[in-house]
């Protein structure tokens, strides 16, 4: 439908992180990156999430990190 | 010399004493490379993500050091070594004005029940299933809400 389409052409994402201010995203932090992934356990893509380039390139890094230490999970628990 | 941070869990059936012991092992290594340690953070037994080993829990420590780069080898081969440590993660220290003992106790119990869907903070529990497994099996049997959450965590223990 065009009129929707429309709509979501004008929604503009803004970084959520830039936003916030963040400097570096922590892989301890774990309430953050619980929010940077999919309830499967994905990392939300920038074309969803908004985020820009450097502060998806931190998240990435950190959700990786963090999935080794077992703070976050690889593939959520209902899915497997 | 950079700084960096080092983090390993231990199994959870390790006690008081042997988690002393494989911190100081892990100081020793960083000391005789030349490092020198800058903070030692425990986080405590916390529930995993996903299991490990066949284990839902583990003992997380953080040690924060300055050192060169030949440590870093070194500590990755002890830790290989060791099977008492599930997991390791050493990384340039972030500088991050907030050490990892910087989250509450409540937050983290809060975010442990979330992901798997399960709630409930592993600590008494996990003394119980390891002393008797029988009892807890019945126990996990009893229909109540409370109940079934600790069934749930210890079938996965099982």
């Amino acid at each position: 439908m065009p009129k929707k389409s429309a709509t979501k052409v004008l929604r503009r994402k803004v970084c959520k992180l830039c936003l916030d201010r963040v400097e570096h995203v922590d892989y301890k932090d774990e309430k953050r990156l619980m929010r940077a992934i999919t309830d499967r356990g994905k990392i939300v893509p920038r074309r969803i999430s908004g985020n820009c380039a450097r502060h998806q390139a931190q998240i990435t890094q950190a959700v990786k990190r963090a999935r080794v230490l077992a703070l976050i999970p690889f593939v959520n628990e209902s899915y497997k | 010399m950079r700084e960096y941070e080092t983090v390993f869990i231990l199994h959870p059936e390790i006690d008081e004493a042997g988690i002393e012991r494989q911190i100081e092992s892990v100081r020793k290594t960083i000391e005789e490379g030349q490092g020198e340690v800058t903070g030692v953070y425990k986080w405590g037994r916390r529930k995993l993500a996903y299991p490990i080993v066949k284990v839902n829990e583990g003992f997380y420590t953080l040690i924060r050091f300055r050192s060169g780069p030949e440590v870093l080898k070194e500590l990755d081969r002890r830790y290989k070594i060791n099977e008492s440590v599930l997991r390791h993660l050493t990384v340039h220290s972030s500088g991050e004005p907030n050490p990892p003992d910087y989250r509450p106790r409540e937050r983290r119990g809060e975010r442990r029940g979330r992901p798997m869907g399960r709630g409930g903070r592993g600590e008494g529990r996990f003394s119980e299933r390891a002393g008797d497994g029988v009892a807890d099996e019945s126990e996990g049997f009893v229909d109540d809400e409370d109940e079934e959450q600790e069934a749930d965590g210890e079938d996965l223990g099982r």
